[in-house]
């Protein structure tokens, strides 16, 4: 089975590169390239789309609205943010709007192939690198749904009672609470709500962004 | 001049004499405010029936027959016109609904004439200052039990206003009264509400008080000096109060220095229509030069305490496009475009050009050097402008503001609408305020000695309200003064910042309890 690409980017050239870099691999299919936030809008819900390569500067808008777009589509793509520049606070902003990885656009094409292999398998795509450096920024508001999924934690409930307290599919509870396990270096549910409990988190400002 | 608030502590009061003498002090005080505040009001109102009733006293006296003036009042309109003793009588004609009565009279050189119809009209003319000495009086009188800095304020502003009608009118103990009360008044609320020098306090108080007996006693004996002390009495209040008036509305030199370097075109436009209006009542109206110069100089001061305000009405509804292009600050912006533009070409293209290169074998050398020029480019675009800001906005780029090897703890907790440029302040907004934030970082780290320092706030599309805490040694004005007059212009830098965007910037250093820089959009 392929992996279906979108590719979302305004520059021509970095366009062609991908394209040029990635469709020589036979479990790869480019579905469709967009170089506006509008046209990959259209895209991102079509089916054999299964991840998405985003440029975050769009002509008409920033790529940060696709990612938060993309998380309430029944069955959302993976989305990898390519990016021109990699700084603790893109990183962090890029896992809490739900990205499954990050890479700068002058990537070599096996990362961005590995990347692609692993978020296609519902797991996150970050590296070490950026996990840690991501944790520089810890302070950062929690996002309703995190705040909720914590508070459920807390309160002993399973991913499946999650998943229906949220009306939200299993497989986004988990998505959710690997972004978190990441974002507050913990490795299970357990840590992660002691570390809640002791830190507080739920006293974290709470994003109002909609 | 350096102007600060005391606060309404008492100084000394350590031995129990001296405590009795503060509390008898605190009750005299008390006294003062209130009759200071009632006098006010009564002299405006007095004021106000006064201007428009507008029959002022011609202060002259003849001899029985009528045939030669004996003496002439330095205060009433005759001797506005020239009128003197010792001049003889030609005519004096019947009262007529145009000009009234008026009387003329001749010495050896030149004819002199007087017009009651002129003076009542000139009288008329004061009846705005009459009001608004009137409506400061009775907000004062409303400010005594609960504000009482601002209620002494605002009497010694309405008796200064109130002298102009009573001088026009011509009598002389009123006239005398108020004229001296204005003046004392405002120096008293210098002396007690403003940090001064203490030679300053003297010089000042010495100068009110000398003053004021020479023009009380010159104006009460119709003496020809009171004439000459009228004029310096009125440029001394004028001075006075504009003085007291802006160190209340805290606008210091720096900023007035601030706001002359940045003259807008909104400013040009209102001190055309101030000179216009001036020249208007000066030449067309007839006003004497000291009305007309009090009320355009009130009509600045004004101007300049509701300035942002104005500019940004006048802004949305005139000139949105222009203001757009024009407030940003044009170096910060130019920077900002090269950024960009570096990003979406060489940036871009090397990305594409080092993905072309992946197909070609044996070029894994080429492709590291590629990626070492796009990380060199990436670095320069990072330092002209953040890209983050662009990106992400203002929140994101603050945190970045984090320095990676300081001891220093940086605790943030802003909250903000989103990424999204919908969710955010408009580009020369998150600039202006990310280079404040960034100006107040340093200066904490490099200036106060603290250990945290705490960013918090608020960030959405239509405000801004971010403070930076540091729990450091409190670096006062008088400090960052005299910092300035070293060539340091960290702070000057954030205020041009604020200014720019017409936001507040306030900035509080407590000695040993830290400082605290806060901004505000809109203000």
């Amino acid at each position: 089975m392929t992996t279906g690409l979108l590719l979302v980017d305004d520059h021509p050239l970095v366009l062609d590169g991908l394209r040029a870099a990635l469709e020589r691999y036979d479990d790869i299919t480019i579905v469709a390239e967009a170089s506006t936030l509008a046209s990959a809008r259209d895209q991102m819900g079509n089916p054999a789309v299964d991840v998405i390569l985003l440029d975050l500067r769009l002509p008409d808008g920033s790529g940060t609205e696709l990612l938060r777009e993309a998380q309430e589509l029944p069955a959302p793509p993976a989305i990898i943010v390519l990016s021109s520049f990699m700084t603790p606070q893109y990183i962090n902003a890029v896992i809490s709007l739900g990205a499954s990885g990050f890479l700068l656009k002058t990537a070599p094409t096996d990362e961005i192939l590995a990347a692609v292999a692993v978020v296609a398998d519902g797991r996150l795509a970050f590296s070490a690198d950026q996990i840690r450096m991501s944790r520089i920024v810890g302070w950062a508001p929690l996002t309703p749904r995190e705040h909720d999924i914590i508070a459920g934690i807390m309160a002993g409930r399973s991913n499946d009672e999650l998943s229906a307290d949220l009306g939200v599919a299993r497989k986004t509870v988990e998505a959710y609470l690997s972004r978190l396990f990441i974002r507050f270096d913990v490795a299970t549910r357990t840590e992660l709500g002691i570390l809640a409990e002791r830190e507080q988190l739920l006293a974290l400002p709470v994003d109002r962004r909609r | 001049m350096k102007l600060r608030e005391r606060g309404s502590t008492l100084r000394g009061g350590k031995g129990s004499a001296q405590r009795t003498a503060g509390v008898v002090g605190r009750k005299v005080m008390s006294l003062y405010a209130s009759g200071i505040a009632f006098a006010s009001a009564i002299a405006g109102a007095v004021a106000v029936v006064l201007a428009l009733t507008g029959s002022p006293l011609p202060g002259l006296v003849t001899d029985d027959s009528g045939g030669v003036v004996l003496s002439v009042d330095p205060g009433g309109f005759a001797w506005r016109s020239g009128i003197r003793a010792g001049q003889r009588v030609i005519a004096i004609s019947a009262v007529d609904d145009e000009a009234g009565w008026s009387i003329e009279t001749a010495d050896d050189n030149e004819q002199q004439r007087a017009t009651a119809g002129a003076a009542a009209t000139t009288l008329r003319l004061s009846a705005p200052v009459a009001v608004t000495a009137l409506v400061l009086g009775l907000f004062g009188l409303v400010a005594v039990p609960t504000r009482r800095r601002r209620a002494e304020l605002l009497a010694g502003l309405s008796l200064a206003l109130a002298s102009l009608p009573f001088w026009l009118g011509g009598d002389a103990i009123l006239a005398t009264l108020v004229g001296v009360l204005g003046p004392l008044a405002l120096t008293i609320w210098a002396l007690r509400w403003l940090e001064l020098q203490p030679p300053v306090e003297a010089v000042l108080g010495t100068v009110v008080v000398t003053l004021s007996i020479a023009y009380a006693i010159a104006r009460t004996q119709g003496s020809a000096l009171a004439a000459d002390l009228e004029g310096a009495r009125f440029a001394g209040t004028l001075a006075l109060a504009a003085a007291v008036l802006m160190a209340s509305l805290d606008l210091r030199w720096e900023r007035l220095a601030g706001l002359l370097a940045r003259l807008r075109l909104l400013d040009a436009a209102v001190g055309v229509v101030v000179v216009a209006a001036a020249a208007v009542l000066a030449t067309i109206l007839a006003t004497p030069i000291p009305i007309v110069a009090m009320v355009a100089g009130l009509a600045v001061l004004a101007y300049l305490g509701v300035r942002a305000g104005v500019a940004r009405i006048a802004d949305r509804v005139l000139l949105a496009e222009v203001r757009d292009r024009a407030a940003v600050n044009g170096a910060e912006e130019e920077r900002a475009r090269l950024s960009r533009d570096l990003h979406d070409d060489p940036l871009q293209a090397l990305a594409g050009v080092i993905h072309r290169l992946e197909r070609q074998p044996d070029t894994a050398v080429e492709r590291e050097a590629l990626r070492t020029v796009a990380a060199h480019l990436r670095d320069v675009a990072t330092e002209l402008h953040p890209p983050v800001l662009d990106d992400l906005g203002l929140v994101s780029a603050i945190e970045g503001l984090r320095p990676a090897d300081s001891e220093i703890t940086i605790d943030m907790a802003i909250t903000h609408g989103g990424y999204s440029r919908e969710h955010r302040p408009p580009p020369d907004i998150e600039i202006a305020v990310f280079r404040i934030v960034q100006e107040a970082i340093a200066n904490a780290i490099a200036h106060s000695g603290c250990r945290t320092i705490r960013i918090e706030g608020e960030v959405g599309r239509d405000h801004v309200a971010v403070d930076i805490v540091d729990d450091g040694r409190g670096v006062t004005d008088r400090e960052i003064e005299a910092a300035m007059r070293d060539g340091h212009m960290g702070v000057a830098s954030m205020r041009r910042r604020a200014d720019a965007i017409d936001a507040r910037l306030t900035h509080r250093g407590t000695p040993g309890r830290g400082t605290t820089v806060s901004v505000r959009w809109p203000p």
